[in-house]
This record gives C-alpha cells, structure tokens and sequence, in this order.
C-alpha cells in the first residue's frame, strides 16, 4: 500500500466519525435557538471538553511547538498559567453570561451588550471587532491542517488540498447539526487529541534515537543549554503581559462566549471554571516538549520561522511510521476542526442574529438557513486567508488576541458597572483598535513600536491599559455632561 | 477581597522574576522552574475549585 493510500484511509475514516457524530449529535427541534445555542442544554462535562477543545487548536498543536522550537522551555512560561487563569474569567463572566442569556434570551456576544446598554451601534460595533478579529484566527485552522497533511505525506497532499479537505468536511457537520453537533464532535476531538498527543510524545523518547528523557535532556544541554532558561528568551515584562492577554481575550473568543449561553446550568459553568487550570498545566507541556526536544533533531539544514511550524509533522516524519504519524496528524486535524468549527458557528450566528437584521428585514424561520449559508461563505473566506499565510502562526493569533482583548473592559463593565453608557464604550473601542492598527502597520513597515509606549511589555498591555482608561474617563465626562444638562 | 488576594498571589508568584536565570533542571529533561509553575498552577484549580462553590454573583 503506498503512503498516500495510508494517510488517505486513516484519515477518511477519522473525518467519516465526525461527520457521523455530527449527525448523531443533531436534534429534531427546528428553531435558532436550538440550531445556535443547542435549546440551552448542555451538561457541565461537555461544556468542558467543548470550552477546551474550542480553545485549543492549531495554534495549540502547531503553533506551541513551533514557537517552543524557536524559544526552548520558555513559551511553557508565555502560554501555560495565563491560559490557566482563563478558568477565573470562565466563572466571572461566564455565569453573568449564561443568567443573561437564559432571562433575556441572548444567543449572541453583540446581542447581550447591545441589549444591555440599549445600543444597537454598541452591539454593531461589538459584532464587527468579533468577526474582523477571528477571520485571521480561523484562517490558522486551515493553514495547520494543509502544512501537516503537506509535510507528512512528502508533498503528495498539496497545503491548499489539505486545507480544502478539512474545510469540507467540517460544513458538512455544521449544515447538518449546528451548536449541538459541534460540541458533540469537540468531545470526540478533544479526546482524540489529547491521548493521541500524549502517546505521541512518549513514544518519542522511548525512540531507540532518543534514549529515554535524561538523555535528550543531555543531548539538549550539551548542544544548546539556552532552550531551558528563560532569559536572554524572554523578559519578564513579556511574561507577564501574556498571563494577562490570555485570561482577557479568551473569553472575548466568539466562540467562547457564545458557549456560555448552551450551559444547562450555572453549575455547569462552575465546573468546568476549576477544571480548566486542572487539565492546562500537564496538556500545554507536550506540544511544548515536542517544540523544544525538535532541536536536538538534525534536519541537514535550519529551520527558517515559518518552517518551525512544521516541527510537530517533521519530527513524526523523522521518528514515527507512517500509520502513526497519519494517526497523529487525525489527532492535530481534530484540534483544527474543533476551533475552527465553533469559530464559524459563532461568526454566523453574529451576522446572522445582530448584523444582517440591521440592513435588511430577516424573518425567524429563514434565519436557520441563512446561518447555514454563512457557515458555507464564511469558511471559504477562512480559506482563501490560508491560501497565502503572511506570518507564522503564532504572530498571526497574536494580532488577533490583542483586537479581541480590546472588548474586554467593555463587556466587563456591562456585566459589573452600573454606570456604564454605550457611548464611552464605543469610544473605548475605537481607541483600542486604532492603536492595534497602528502597532500592526508600525511592525509591517519595520518601525518598532516606541519604547515609551510599551515600557518592554508586549503591545497587548498598553491597548488594554488605554482601553481601559479610557472608558473610565469617557464615562465620567459622559456623566458630568448629562448632570450639567439635567440640573 | 480574600480571594481577589489569593488570586493576586497567585498570578505575581507564577511570574516568577526572583528566578529568571535559573537553568536547575530535574531528571536532566525538564527545568525546575516548569515544575514550579505547573504546581502553581494546580494551586490555582484548588482555589478555583474552593471559590466556584461560594461564590455569588448577586452578593
């Protein structure tokens, strides 16, 4: 059998699980809400593996283990406890979000704060920073799944084939089943993923090349002692502004947020708060492991940034038969699918709910199908972003990260802040993004961003601390102005 | 405010500056500032976890 064949079975038969389960997972009911927020009925465990599998995706499996190939050990300090923290935003936003939600009947992110602050430029606004923001983050999906499937079968896939293919298959599932298939499937591919990524790493060093962990570990320290220290990688300044970044803009994820609404109860919430920071710690070492140990693999050249992207497939092609390497390439595949799935689902229930109604008079029993075809526009959109990547994966999350992050103060002070008023929150919003713009076009044209402005921190903590700022000032400007006109 | 400054604690000790240069590794494979961390973390889910069953978003 040649190694096509073998990569195109083992993953026909992964994508064919899927798909059934999908369908497996749809239900009989015939309304938005249950085709968008699954009739608000899904249990504390599935939350969970959905929440996880959601958040974890090619930027986890690819982009983790590239940057931690460029970086050493030290990427495990930039990812692990600030995605940990994101189990504290999990409990404070999630539970306000879902009592909204079910009282109001929420289904969407730009829904609850236009609907809040009585806004409809808010939620406008709101819902176009959502979807501008998660269209390069979906665009990395597609990207994971074409370098993977390119680099394990030698070429014989093409990286838009791969890409193509696992866009296919996941229109399909979401046509068919909406919210509740999609976190049926999450289950299936968090699973998936996480035992195949764990065995993949112990059969690694148990690898007659490898020796066992001590004498990789030596093999390392001998060749570049670098990789296990964090200085001269990063400055605590950088640490510290992406344990903050993480538990901010996580939430802000349309896909995140719109879960909030699908949980049963509000202990469903509270769960899967503390088990997030209980399973991050020990998942977020092995792609990190897999990124570092690269290093002491002899390629016969080195890599460029971009390539290290490609360390995950390229040591599975060093070190792995080719049925083991299809299988964890399924495994990489079904973190792809699950973000990218979610993401799509959410951005078409926004433009579908909030953004559509607002240039055009959309009747309720034809939002289902439009939702449907905006899934189908909208991963073609994801693709065609693909077709030509500008930047490694990490970089391309991190521009959108810090766009996302930018709502945060917003929704917290919709959430919390009696006195919050749309207009402030607007203008909050426009400052942090024209500053995101500028640091994004600063870097494209080679000029670092000002010292003075980041202080050595990473561009996210001073969009935030001006955002926030910013808000407060608005407000109270607001405030004064409406009691001088009042008394 | 209790739990803000558990929380607080947390988040400054898994910062972790006073150890920036340490290159002390465990087993020869792993360094002994990730084991810190996952610990701290792990702290962090029990805290979680002990704060998911007060906490109240009316009071």
């Amino acid at each position: 059998m040649s190694d096509l064949v073998t990569i195109l079975i083992i993953l026909a038969f992964y994508l064919c699980i899927s798909i059934a389960i999908g369908i497996y997972g749809r239900s009989n009911e015939d309304s938005a809400e249950d085709y968008f927020v699954a009739s608000r009925k899904i249990n504390p465990w599935v939350l969970f593996c959905t929440l996880a599998a959601t958040n974890f995706s090619a930027f986890f499996f690819l982009g983790f283990a590239g940057a931690s190939y460029r970086a050493g050990w030290g990427f495990y300090g930039i990812m692990a406890m600030g995605t940990s923290l994101v189990g504290l935003s999990i409990l404070l936003l999630g539970i306000p979000i879902y009592k909204l939600g079910k009282e109001k009947g929420y289904m969407t992110p730009p829904a609850l704060i236009a609907g809040e602050t009585k806004s409809k430029y808010l939620g406008w606004l709101y819902g176009l920073v959502l979807v501008v923001f998660t269209l390069p983050y979906l665009a990395t999906q597609p990207m994971g799944a074409g370098i993977l499937l390119e680099t394990l079968s030698g070429g014989d896939i093409p990286y838009f084939t791969g890409a193509f293919l696992l866009t296919g298959v996941m229109i399909t599932y979401l046509i068919l089943g909406g919210m509740k298939s999609s976190a049926m499937t999450d289950v299936f591919q968090g699973i998936l993923m996480f035992t195949i990524l764990i065995m993949f790493v112990l059969g690694f060093f148990i690898h007659e090349d490898i020796g066992g962990f001590s004498e990789a570990g030596q093999s390392l320290w001998d060749s570049k002692p670098e990789k296990f220290i964090r200085e001269g990688n990063f400055t605590w300044q950088i640490i510290f502004s992406y344990t903050i970044l993480w538990p901010i803009t996580v939430p802000m994820f349309p896909q995140l947020f719109s879960r909030f609404y699908i949980a049963e109860d509000d202990k469903a919430i509270r769960t899967a708060a503390w088990l997030y920071p209980t399973v991050v710690p020990i998942l977020f070492l092995f792609p990190v492991i897999i990124g570092v140990y690269g290093n002491i693999i002899d390629f016969d050249r080195i890599l460029t940034r971009n390539e290290s992207d490609n360390i995950l497939p390229l040591v599975l092609t060093e070190y792995a038969p080719l049925w083991a390497g299809s299988i964890v390439c399924v495994g990489a595949i079904a973190a792809f699918m699950s973000t990218a799935d979610s993401q799509i689902l959410a951005m078409s229930s926004i433009i579908t709910k909030d953004g559509l109604p607002a240039v055009a008079d959309i009747k309720s029993e034809n939002e289902k199908q439009i939702g449907r075809l905006l899934i189908i526009i909208l991963a073609i959109i994801g693709l065609i972003l693909a077709y030509d990547p500008p930047d490694t994966i990490f970089d391309i999350v991190s521009q959108a990260f810090t766009g996302l992050a930018v709502l945060f103060p917003t929704t917290v002070a919709v959430l919390y802040w009696k006195r919050v008023r749309a207009n402030s929150c607007i203008i909050s919003i426009i400052a942090g993004e024209a500053i995101v713009l500028w640091s994004y076009w600063s870097i494209k044209s080679g000029n670092a961003i000002p010292e003075w402005f980041t202080q050595g921190f990473h561009i996210s903590t001073p969009v935030i601390f001006v955002t926030i700022i910013v808000l407060w000032i608005s407000t109270e400007i607001e405030d004064r102005l409406s009691n001088n006109s009042s008394s | 405010m209790f739990w803000a400054l558990i929380f607080i604690a947390l988040f400054g000790l898994s910062i972790d500056v006073w150890n920036w240069d340490s290159d002390n590794r465990i087993a020869n494979w792993i360094p002994v500032w990730i084991i810190y961390l996952i610990s701290i973390q792990l702290a962090l889910a029990y805290f979680l976890w002990k704060f998911s069953k007060v906490w109240d978003i009316n009071e």
